[in-house]
């Protein structure tokens, strides 16, 4: 496990509620995997007491640097956007497992809604290099909470839905949906509902996913048994599992969602 | 360097740092960031006869300097414990205490009888304070009379030394410890969670599943410390103080209120670093005073 001091190298509003950070952090960089994330501290005062978990959005290993994109939410999410390029914080990671790529894959669908768009950049960019042919439906509640739209279309063909209409499709990133999909992987980042009803589509299609859950977190390595998610096992058995240790990302048959 | 060796409950610790149940898993994790030797004994996940699969979620609610959690004992039951964890503990250079918790008197017999025998439990620590299981829990830590019942029922199915964990959500908490003290145990510790709660104001519903949950972090620090101090005076056995304690400092006010050893729990979130870093800030404490035990300081403010 890595504990490291980050330097934030820029700290900036990119949206009326989305902040972007990079982070030279050498160690956790030269770790990381797309689909991981990091524990970050954002103060060193115990308030907020608990560090925040942050999905990665970019990762550099050449330059030592990872990218972050925070919705402000609450008070730490406040408070990090005060810290300004030259300050420092605490990280704990790469945590988790990350997106899982099978080096056969030819086709994938990537579908994020809200923050959850973030962690789809860098799997994006990894099924790219490996010349993956990619779908990417993003989703949000209005045009000012699309982002990475110019990063994804550089890659594949994206398609958007905002809830007010104000960019793509008016309603449900998953009205987007095809009816006769052929993927050999769909990923999917964003809300529960969101996930749940990718899986389900995904599951009837007799379609591989990929879902990354997001989970309030204690620890954030393991061992307060706080984020746990519903994981239903071959067998039918019910058992609870870590977010941060045995997921965030988790086949989307096993989840099971609202509960 | 000044002698950090305590004694609790008739084990030897080679300093008084522990670490709390339930926020250090079975040690593994941090094994990974340093060597667990380093710290005078390691306070396991509390463990229960067979595997609990605990409380829905959200079970983790931040507040003011602190969490609330409703985590409901997960884990994988006694005989996995067994079999995999303490095997892995018993590597190290450092107290393994298993905390227990039980749905009823039997189960507290039944679990410190299978206990007993095993190698490598330096102590056991008994939850009769955790607010949040149904059965039991914290109801068993709540009445002077049931608390000691469950003691003496530990006591008679057990060689090993017991410590009883404490709840403080009493309205008197020195009449349990000396209902616990007078049934047999060898040391209380003290406090396990303050039952609390915290609402989401837009879905108007508490934020965990369970409804209530454990506040720990600093925000119970002073409470922590005052029952310590209190206890110290009333009882005779060793006390292990915990609640809040983030520094050092923290560590030593609950050892000058009369605790003997101390726990590191929420902190561990905090800082994962907290166990040995707190060590080695009471070495410079009491270097930086001229104590040259540790033993000296314990119950300091009642001298």
């Amino acid at each position: 496990m890595n504990l490291e001091k980050a330097k934030v190298l820029d700290n900036q509003k990119i949206l009326p509620n989305y902040w972007q950070l990079d982070l030279y952090a050498p160690k956790a960089a030269s770790l990381a995997q797309a689909g991981q994330f990091i524990m970050l501290q954002t103060t060193p005062y115990a308030e907020p007491f608990l560090k925040r978990p942050m999905s990665l959005n970019r990762i550099n290993p050449e330059e030592g640097t990872l990218r972050i994109i925070y919705q402000i939410v609450g008070k730490g999410t406040q408070i990090l956007t005060t810290i300004p390029a030259g300050g420092e914080m605490d990280i704990i990671g790469p945590q988790g497992n990350g997106w899982m790529i099978q080096k056969d894959y030819r086709k994938a669908l990537l579908v994020g809604g809200g923050a959850g768009i973030a962690p789809l950049l860098q799997l994006a960019i990894n099924l790219a290099e490996k010349e993956i042919k990619l779908d990417i439906l993003l989703g949000a509640a209005d045009r000012d909470a699309i982002f990475n739209h110019q990063e994804f279309l550089q890659m594949a063909s994206v398609s958007v839905a905002t809830m007010d209409g104000s960019r793509g499709h008016k309603g449900f990133v998953t009205d987007l949906l095809p009816q006769t999909p052929d993927y050999d992987m769909i990923y999917t980042c964003g809300p529960n509902p969101l996930m749940e009803k990718v899986a389900l589509w995904a599951g009837q299609k007799g379609q591989a996913c990929q879902v990354s859950l997001e989970e309030r977190m204690g620890c954030g390595i393991g061992t307060c048994m706080g984020c746990v998610c519903k994981i239903k096992s071959k067998d039918g058995s019910i058992a609870y599992k870590r977010v941060c240790k045995d997921g965030p990302v988790f086949d989307g048959e096993e989840v099971v969602f609202n509960g | 360097m000044a002698d950090l060796s305590v004694c609790v409950a008739g084990v030897d610790l080679k300093n008084p740092v522990l670490t709390a149940s339930g926020t250090f898993g079975y040690g593994r994790e941090f094994a990974e960031l340093y060597d667990l030797s380093l710290l005078g004994g390691i306070v396991v996940k509390g463990t229960t006869l067979e595997p609990r699969l605990g409380n829905e979620t959200p079970r983790i609610a931040e507040t003011p300097c602190g969490l609330l959690n409703s985590v409901g004992l997960q884990n994988p039951g006694v005989e996995k414990v067994i079999a995999e964890e303490i095997p892995f503990l018993r590597q190290f250079d450092t107290a393994v205490i298993i905390n227990i918790a039980g749905h009823c008197l039997e189960d507290y017999g039944k679990i410190a009888s299978r206990l007993d025998k095993v190698e490598g439990i330096a102590a056991l620590e008994v939850n009769i304070s955790c607010p949040n299981v149904k059965s039991g829990g914290m109801a068993f830590g709540t009445d002077p009379k049931v608390a000691a019942g469950i003691t003496a029922c530990v006591r008679q199915n057990c060689s090993l030394p017991i410590i009883i964990k404490l709840s403080p959500n009493v309205t008197n908490i020195v009449e349990i410890a000396l209902a616990v003290e007078e049934a047999g145990a060898d040391a209380i510790s003290l406090i396990n969670t303050l039952l609390g709660m915290a609402i989401d104001i837009e879905k108007k519903k508490p934020i965990l599943a369970n409804t209530v949950g454990g506040l720990s972090g600093p925000a119970v620090k002073p409470v922590a410390l005052r029952m310590v101090w209190q206890i110290a005076k009333a009882v005779h056995v060793p006390i292990v103080g915990l609640g809040g304690i983030l520094t050092a400092s923290d560590a030593l006010e609950f050892i000058m209120a009369g605790a003997s050893a101390i726990q590191i729990g929420s902190a561990n979130f905090f800082n994962p670093m907290a166990g040995p870093q707190i060590v080695e800030g009471i070495h410079e404490w009491l270097d930086q005073h001229g104590v040259k035990d540790i033993k000296e300081i314990i119950g300091a403010v009642n001298q």
